[in-house]
């Protein structure tokens, strides 16, 4: 079990070592980097828009019923609810999130295109497949995901918004009051370092599973299951990790 | 040309390829045969170095392949057209992006100079506007068709088709034959065909070399497969209904 877990560590890592390459062609490269960005991280828009809004929703409703007190002030709802989402659930719980949606993504198309043998064609060329189809995922999700968890943060927010004014009491200007509270920037930057780390995982591990995938459709399956299995519980593990290193 | 001297391959403790040379001429149709595990798929993959041999070369035009330094397996391969069994094109691009792959890859030509080339190479394999159609789109032949059009896009020297009628139809089947064989005369390509279809090697083998459990045992024309004389051959030529009735009728 151990001496097996380290051969794929080892094998994970003499992929990252063929991927850090010069790719082949600098103008294709970035077309790649973009198109990737349109199907990795425009497309998880609008699913990143509406679990944050419903979730920040119920953050706010459970801060509120938890901590209802005479001694609290109104405001602190929404500093309650600002710290929450950017701290933990905007990096970690989107994070889990992406890993589902992306990471199947890439781990079943590049399985496709190794059963397929379109990864053989592209090494048969003289190409460096792992160089040419991973490291635009990777940068793809290094750009995009920072700005994803911008959007999850405003309509976490909102839908925060949405519960305290309209179920919990508040003002609008209460609310508002309570997220500018003691504003910290190094929250932002903190949400932001997180997401990178994960958003590598992420593109990694799902492209190694997917990459390294033998056999036939079953196997894209299963390596599809184990990309976002082990990339959720790398998230978590980091996430602890990053906490500690960060803000402890 | 390339020549094959004393290949071995192994995986793990099972021996695949045992002491292979063959020689692959110019301008004519190579063909690689034998029964389904005999080594042959090996054998083509080490040639497009997907796989290397444990001892031996693989000289393309003199450059040894097997242990070469980058530039030497970039220059060679650069020079290798592919068609792979199941034609292996890109899903996620269109019939003329496909065939302008290599040439985006390995050349500075401005995109008209690649359309126009693609669409050239398209014509040659006998197709006709469907540069804007997908992979999905296309039957069997088409596609593969549109596999040859790619392989040969960078007019490659060496051409190399795995199985190509495999999947096909007997009528299909035999255009693609002819189509690869009249590209190999027309261009002088060192053609290397791995194929178990009976036609294809009575009608297109220039050169034929049977690989039976990882040797080379038996190397000739067709015109000379009928009277090898090599009991293994027999064998694996009376498998199939044509040649069985040819053997009996010779």
């Amino acid at each position: 079990m151990l001496r097996q877990s380290l051969i794929t560590l080892g094998q994970y890592f003499r992929l990252l070592g063929l991927v850090f390459q010069k790719p082949t062609k600098q103008r294709l490269f970035m077309r790649q980097i973009r198109d990737e960005i349109y199907y990795l991280g425009v497309n998880s828009t609008a699913i990143v828009a509406v679990i944050s809004f419903f979730v920040g929703a119920a953050v706010t409703a459970q801060i509120k019923y938890n901590i209802d007190s005479p001694f609290m002030p109104d405001y602190a709802l929404g500093f309650a609810t600002r710290k929450a989402i950017i701290l933990e659930f905007a990096p970690t719980i989107i994070g889990i999130i992406l890993a589902g949606k992306i990471g199947s993504h890439i781990a079943s198309q590049l399985g496709t295109m190794r059963i397929s043998e379109q990864i053989d064609a592209i090494e048969a060329m003289g190409i460096n497949s792992a160089n040419y189809l991973i490291l635009p995922k990777i940068i793809a999700c290094f750009i995009f995901c920072p700005i994803l968890i911008m959007l999850s943060i405003v309509t976490a927010l909102v839908g925060g918004w949405t519960i305290g004014v309209n179920v919990a009491g508040l003002t609008t200007y209460q609310y508002i009051y309570g997220i500018q509270f003691e504003h910290n920037s190094f929250d932002l930057l903190y949400a932001i370092i997180k997401i990178v780390v994960f958003s590598f995982l992420i593109s990694s591990m799902s492209s190694f599973y997917g990459y390294n995938v033998k056999g036939g459709a079953l196997e894209v399956g299963r390596a599809s299951t184990k990309a976002i299995v082990n990339s959720s519980i790398a998230i978590i593990v980091f996430n602890m990790v990053l906490t500690q290193l960060l803000i402890a | 040309m390339i020549d094959i001297q004393h290949v071995n391959k192994s995986f793990e403790d099972k021996q695949v390829l045992f002491d292979v040379s063959i020689i692959f001429e110019k301008g004519v149709n190579n063909l690689i045969i034998g029964q389904s595990g005999s080594g042959k798929t090996v054998l083509m993959k080490c040639l497009l170095g997907l796989l290397t041999p444990e001892s031996g070369k693989i000289l393309f035009d003199e450059r040894n392949f097997v242990g070469a330094d980058t530039k030497t397996l970039h220059d060679v391969r650069k020079e290798v057209g592919t068609v792979f069994q199941n034609s292996a094109l890109f899903d996620s691009m269109s019939v003329l992006k496909n065939v302008m792959f290599p040439l985006d890859m390995f050349t500075e030509w401005n995109y008209i100079q690649k359309a126009e080339r693609a669409i050239d190479c398209l014509e040659q394999v006998g197709l006709e506007n469907v540069e804007d159609k997908m992979p999905s789109d296309l039957s069997g032949g088409m596609r593969k068709r549109v596999a040859i059009a790619r392989a040969i896009a960078n007019r490659p020297k060496y051409l190399f088709c795995d199985e190509p009628n495999s999947g096909l139809d007997p009528y299909t089947s035999s255009l693609i034959d002819d189509l690869i064989a009249e590209l190999t005369y027309r261009h002088k390509m060192t053609t290397v065909i791995n194929t178990h279809d009976m036609n294809s090697v009575l009608k297109t083998g220039d050169r034929i070399n049977f690989v039976y459990k990882g040797h080379i045992a038996w190397q000739g024309t067709s015109a000379e497969i009928l009277s090898s004389g090599s009991t293994e051959l027999v064998e694996f030529l009376e498998s199939s209904e044509l040649t069985k009735r040819l053997l009996h009728k010779n």
